[in-house]
């Protein structure tokens, strides 16, 4: 799968380090050494983006980080329990699941994505504090 | 967002992008709460607006935030809150 030409400006324009592959029907979007905010274990972890058939006029569900996060005073993150295997490693699932409707088709994409996902980790770091 | 100019001076058009649709502003800074009236229908308290800043994290705008408008700055909208999910219940 190619990406929408949107994603891959996002891509591109802003410097991101990462892989594109695809696992079985989905197109795996791997952010590498992803910037985290202050409160969780680690700083950077490798952020895994899993788009299925469909996108970007349906929506991604869920992401994965590696290795797995907890908040800084090793509290666990809600929903967060479960770890997957994709693309030869270990991940752990975030899972985070939109409304229906709640993505707009022809406007939300990997920009609008990584955002929500950056503010669901101030969220949960903050709550460490 | 356009004003009338009396002095029949053309005032300077800023082209920016919300979504990257374009839109046309006089104004030299905007308000959030101003950002999000430019769309039709407006942008609603259910998403996010954020600033395109080349270089740097995108920054989030909160409605009483004041942004220089300068030609081609990009906007962009996101989801306000997605839902945690159920760890057992939800599919694998």
């Amino acid at each position: 799968m190619t990406l929408p030409e949107p994603d891959a400006e996002f891509l591109a324009h802003r410097g991101l380090s990462h892989t594109i592959a695809m696992d079985g029907p989905m197109t795996c979007v791997l952010l590498q050494d992803w910037i985290l905010p202050q409160g969780l274990n680690v700083a950077t972890a490798d952020l895994l983006i899993r788009l299925q058939p469909g996108y970007p006029d349906l929506p991604p569900d869920m992401w994965w980080f590696a290795p797995a996060l907890t908040l800084a005073n090793g509290g666990v993150i809600q929903a967060t329990e479960v770890t997957e295997s994709h693309l030869g490693r270990t991940w752990q699932r975030w899972s985070r699941h939109f409304n229906p409707g709640q993505w707009r088709s022809g406007i939300d994409g990997l920009e609008s994505y990584v955002a929500l996902i950056n503010r669901e980790l101030v969220r949960c770091a903050a709550s460490a504090a | 967002m356009t004003e009338a100019h009396p002095g029949g001076k053309k005032p300077k058009e800023f082209h920016i992008k919300i979504d990257r649709v374009e839109y046309h502003v006089v104004e030299e800074e905007l308000t959030g709460a101003q950002l999000r009236q430019l769309p039709h229908p407006p942008i609603g308290p259910d998403r996010d607006l954020f600033e395109v800043i080349p270089g740097q994290a995108d920054r989030k705008i909160d409605d009483t935030y004041v942004v220089e408008i300068v030609n081609g700055k990009r906007f962009f909208t996101a989801p306000a809150h997605i839902n945690p999910g159920h760890e057992v219940a939800d599919h694998t």
